[in-house]
């Protein structure tokens, strides 16, 4: 298994509904992913605002992407291909 | 009659759990997480015989298939937060640890806010395994994760309960069953029963509680002294701690805690003394903290170190009952000069408070302002720290360690924090 840090500003498309934020879409090195699962999600309460985390699943690989609600921005953290 | 109900919750492999969550590959895979050695292992590695603490080297002998993470606190963190939010919706208080929390329940709420449950109850009385259950479904549907959930009349049964369920179970013990329960437990498994202990007894031809409950309370204090009372209670289902969390149950005030204790592995050893003197500082501070936030003054410092050739030392000194980091921090100071004499790196060092005492809520009259204004500084601090997260301030001799290590919201990443807490 592979781990690949990546921490890059990325594009993602993003149903915000009944209190939730569930990331459909992104964009990453050139190419548009699907995110076919959401495998968990887990809130950090930071004193600088809310960050909101996912683990996604787009085909065999793992995509961990976070929301910050401070400066309302999309984040790749990184890569997991198995 | 029972008013109140202790519950006991185990995040079951915690930070596994979590590593298998996020990594679907991961699932149905033998997964440690740790450095140098497990702190956490999933199920499927366990079957291996591994546990926390068994070494990656060896548990990689046994297990040649294990997948090894480093593992990502401040992840396992958010998770035990939210778990710990859920829990707090049905007890009337919580006193969280890593992975494990205690509760307490209010019996006749609990009957009344289960009324409407279909199941689980006997002739319309809703029974603790029932809200159990409910607590569990509702951890796994919120986080993804499995808890196993214990409980009983005190914290005692509560976590003997929790660990009989384990993994992703729920288990009660009744008021009527407690006793037996207990019986039929080897020593080892009753609190407060460690190696040496179970050993005299062995001696004695003690194996189980019911066999423990032989021997009357003078002979258990002649034997173990002190402790002997809490035997002779505890292997009756009695818990000398109290029957509720944090301050304790009604009119039961909760024992002090014996030592509260920080300690890490330097990523690489180490023979600057300003780098050792700036972990300790932090260790301290961060130890400190937690004294402070219980209302405590600790009495004792202890310092332990590890060279590089894996020989460790230890020394301790009593101080002046203090909640102050600085004075702690100097007598830590003393001892690491008294044991730090061979010029080889340190790989591991670790700070020990103990001997503690509930803290004066009133500040004496006579205390120096320079003292009272160090107080006031602390209580700035930690609700700075609160708030913001415990990397917010660098303070003191923990300046030395920027630059060196990586940081985030709740400070230096240090290469073994579960050892943190």
């Amino acid at each position: 298994m592979n781990i690949e840090k990546v921490d890059e500003a990325v594009r993602v498309f993003a149903v915000f509904s009944g209190g939730e934020v569930n990331p459909v879409r992104f964009q990453w090195a050139g190419r548009e992913l699907d995110v076919y699962a959401i495998n968990g999600r887990w809130t950090d309460r930071g004193g600088g605002g809310c960050t909101y985390h996912y683990s996604v699943q787009s085909g065999e690989e793992t995509y961990y992407l976070h929301f910050s609600s401070g400066d309302l921005q999309w984040w790749l953290d990184q890569v997991v291909v198995a | 009659m029972i008013t109140t109900l202790t519950l006991h919750i185990d995040v079951d492999a915690f930070f596994a759990s979590v590593e298998q969550l996020l990594i679907p590959a991961l699932r149905g895979r033998p997964v440690a997480v740790g450095n140098g050695c497990i702190a956490s292992c999933s199920y499927e590695a366990r079957r291996y015989g591994l546990h926390a603490g068994t070494s990656l080297t060896e548990a990689k002998k046994r297990c040649p298939e294990l997948v090894i993470l480093d593992g990502q606190y401040p992840i396992y963190r958010c998770f035990a937060e939210q778990i710990w939010a859920i829990c707090r919706r049905y007890t009337l208080s919580l006193e969280t640890f890593l992975d494990e929390a205690y509760g307490q329940v209010d019996v006749e709420g609990l009957r009344l806010s289960l009324a409407e449950e279909p199941t689980g109850t006997a002739h319309g009385r809703p029974t603790p395994p029932l809200l159990g259950q409910r607590l569990q479904r509702q951890v796994r549907e919120e986080s993804g994760l499995n808890v196993s959930v214990g409980l009983g009349a005190n914290r005692m049964l509560a976590k003997l309960a929790s660990k009989a369920a384990k993994p992703a179970g729920v288990r009660w013990i009744s008021p009527i069953e407690a006793a037996d329960v207990v019986a039929a437990l080897p020593i080892r498994s009753i609190p407060g029963i460690g190696a040496k202990t179970a050993s005299i007894l062995a001696d004695l031809n003690i194996i189980t509680g019911g066999d423990l409950r032989r021997l009357s309370r003078e002979d258990l204090v002649a034997l173990f002294g002190i402790r002997g009372e809490g035997l002779y209670e505890r292997c009756r289902g009695n818990d000398i701690d109290g029957a509720g969390p944090g301050s304790g149950g009604p009119g039961i005030p909760r024992r002090l805690p014996r030592t509260i204790s920080r300690e890490t592995t330097f990523h690489t050893p180490q023979s600057d003394q300003k780098q050792i003197c700036g972990m300790l500082f932090y260790l301290l501070e961060r130890a400190m903290r937690q004294v402070r936030q219980s209302h405590l003054a600790a009495r004792t410092v202890e310092l332990v170190i590890r060279y590089d050739d894996w020989k460790q030392y230890a020394a301790s000194q009593s101080l002046e009952e203090t909640e102050l980091d600085r004075e702690v921090f100097a007598v830590v100071e003393t001892l690491l000069g008294r044991l730090h004499t061979r010029r080889v790196s340190l790989r591991h060092v670790g700070v020990v408070l103990s001997n503690f005492r509930r803290a004066e809520a009133t500040p004496s009259l006579f205390e120096p302002a320079g003292r009272r204004r160090r107080r006031d500084l602390h209580a700035a601090v930690d609700a700075i720290r609160d708030r913001w997260g415990h990397g917010a301030i660098v303070a003191g001799e923990s300046a030395n360690l920027l630059g060196r290590l990586r940081q985030n919201d709740y400070g230096f990443i240090l290469r073994t924090p579960s050892l943190t807490k």
